[in-house]
């Protein structure tokens, strides 16, 4: 398989001038113009920029949702561009936990389910991989403060809830890289130490990456970089941020 | 979870207009069972009935399809294939019909049974009413299985081309539209 050829020092995560443009209606937009980072293993990358400049374009093209109009992106130093669809579909369930801005949990399944289903959609599980699936992400729920809502149905959840169960969804596969848009926006302060300390644990020990769009200033602080999209460029850095302490959380 | 249990979970909690289709099947069913009780020629009536299950479920997929753009393009993106995709729409198309053929002759054959048992006017009803009649094809082996043949499969050829193209449907655009719970 080609996906398996890769190259030992290439960083985990790619993009080298990508452009993003689509007609809306009469009119053509350029949505992202010549693009080009890296994203290494364990890193957080954070993306800001006001709404409809480019974030959650740049992440779909990340996450492998659209396809870049033109330029190349690169996982392990594997060119996308080079692999078939069936290929394609493989590197994304398995290196790729997206979470989207509105959650998109699937409304017939409980919390529990909608955090399986990506193991489910991934590969026909054996009933003794069914039970340890089951019991990691049951885990996760409670890592992120949902133990009582494991079989509630989102309609059941608050925003709050139902953004955290999103997060779990896309961490279950152990995922290389997390691309997330806007994953902290309806989190108190008591859910948002949760997540961090989940993605900080991910980071530490599996050595996930994050590129997460955000405009949560709470975020922004414990990002590794943070980048900025402005008419979809990526531009100087915004002033620094107070930086967190690697690890640490904000205060209770 | 199964695809089989997720997608019955979807046709009898998801989607109320599911139901509305499993009752213009029970109903078309019921007839073709009442036509087949009679005799089992590949006539035009026998052919029109399938026609009209054959628009029911069409219909039917292709507007469930439009209404979950959001959780067909989740799906996708979560790593769904395009022809597990297409299974799971033939699935829940498969599901809508089994139970419209299950109210027709079930529904069908009670509603007789408990016309006969009344007495009065409603004696006169199992011979008039063609979904009355339905037990009567229920009662004979060969009708009943012609029914369900002839049912199943003009469903699954119906839901083909709409399940096709919802597969075939790009991922970004179905992951923009906004949940109705969060608009306004």
């Amino acid at each position: 398989m080609p996906i398996e050829t890769r190259s030992q020092d290439a960083p985990l995560l790619r993009l080298s001038g990508i452009h993003k443009h689509y007609r809306h209606g009469d009119t053509g937009v350029h949505a992202l113009c010549d693009i080009s980072m890296q994203v290494e293993a364990g890193e957080m990358v954070a993306v800001c920029g006001p709404s409809g400049h480019g974030k959650t374009t740049l992440l779909n093209v990340i996450g492998m949702l659209e396809p870049a109009s033109a330029g190349s992106l690169a996982f392990d130093g594997v060119d996308v561009a080079g692999l078939c669809e069936r290929e394609r579909l493989a590197l994304r369930s398995r290196m790729i936990g997206p979470v989207f801005q509105c959650f998109r949990l699937i409304p017939v399944m409980t919390a529990v389910d909608n955090v399986l289903l990506p193991l489910m959609l991934a590969r026909r599980l054996t009933r003794p991989e069914r039970g340890e699936a089951r019991a990691f992400a049951t885990e996760l729920l409670a890592r992120l403060g949902l133990a009582a809502q494991v079989h509630q149905h989102p309609v059941r959840l608050d925003p709050g809830q139902c953004q955290r169960v999103a997060i779990a969804r896309a961490l279950v596969m152990r995922p290389r890289l997390v691309v997330a848009d806007e994953p902290t926006s309806r989190l108190d302060s008591s859910a948002l130490r949760m997540v961090l300390a989940l993605f900080a644990a991910c980071q530490r020990e599996q050595g996930t990456a994050f590129v997460i769009s955000t405009r949560d200033q709470r975020q922004l602080a414990y990002a590794s970089r943070t980048l900025q999209l402005g008419d979809g460029r990526l531009g100087p850095r915004p002033a620094q941020l107070p930086r967190a302490i690697p690890g640490a959380l904000p205060p209770a | 979870m199964t695809l089989a249990q997720l997608t019955l979970r979807s046709v009898l909690f998801g989607q109320p207009r599911a139901w509305t289709a499993v009752l213009a099947l029970a109903a078309a069913a019921g007839a073709l069972a009442h036509k087949t009780s009679s005799t089992l020629a590949l006539d035009k009536e026998y052919l029109l009935l399938l026609a009209i299950i054959a628009c029911i479920v069409a219909a039917t997929t292709s507007l469930h399809t439009f209404a979950r753009r959001r959780e067909l393009a989740t799906l996708r993106a979560l790593g769904m294939p395009k022809s597990a995709l297409v299974l799971m729409l033939e699935l829940e198309a498969l599901w809508i019909s089994i139970c419209g053929i299950l109210l027709g002759l079930g529904g069908g054959a009670m509603l007789a049974w408990c016309a006969g048992h009344l007495g009065g006017p409603w004696q006169t009803l199992p011979k008039e009413g063609a979904a009355l009649r339905m037990a009567e094809a229920g009662s004979t082996l060969a009708g009943l299985a012609a029914v369900l043949a002839a049912v199943l499969t003009v469903t699954v050829l119906a839901a083909l081309v709409p399940a096709i193209r919802a597969a075939h449907r790009a991922v970004a655009p179905g992951l923009a539209l906004i949940p109705a719970r969060q608009e306004g």
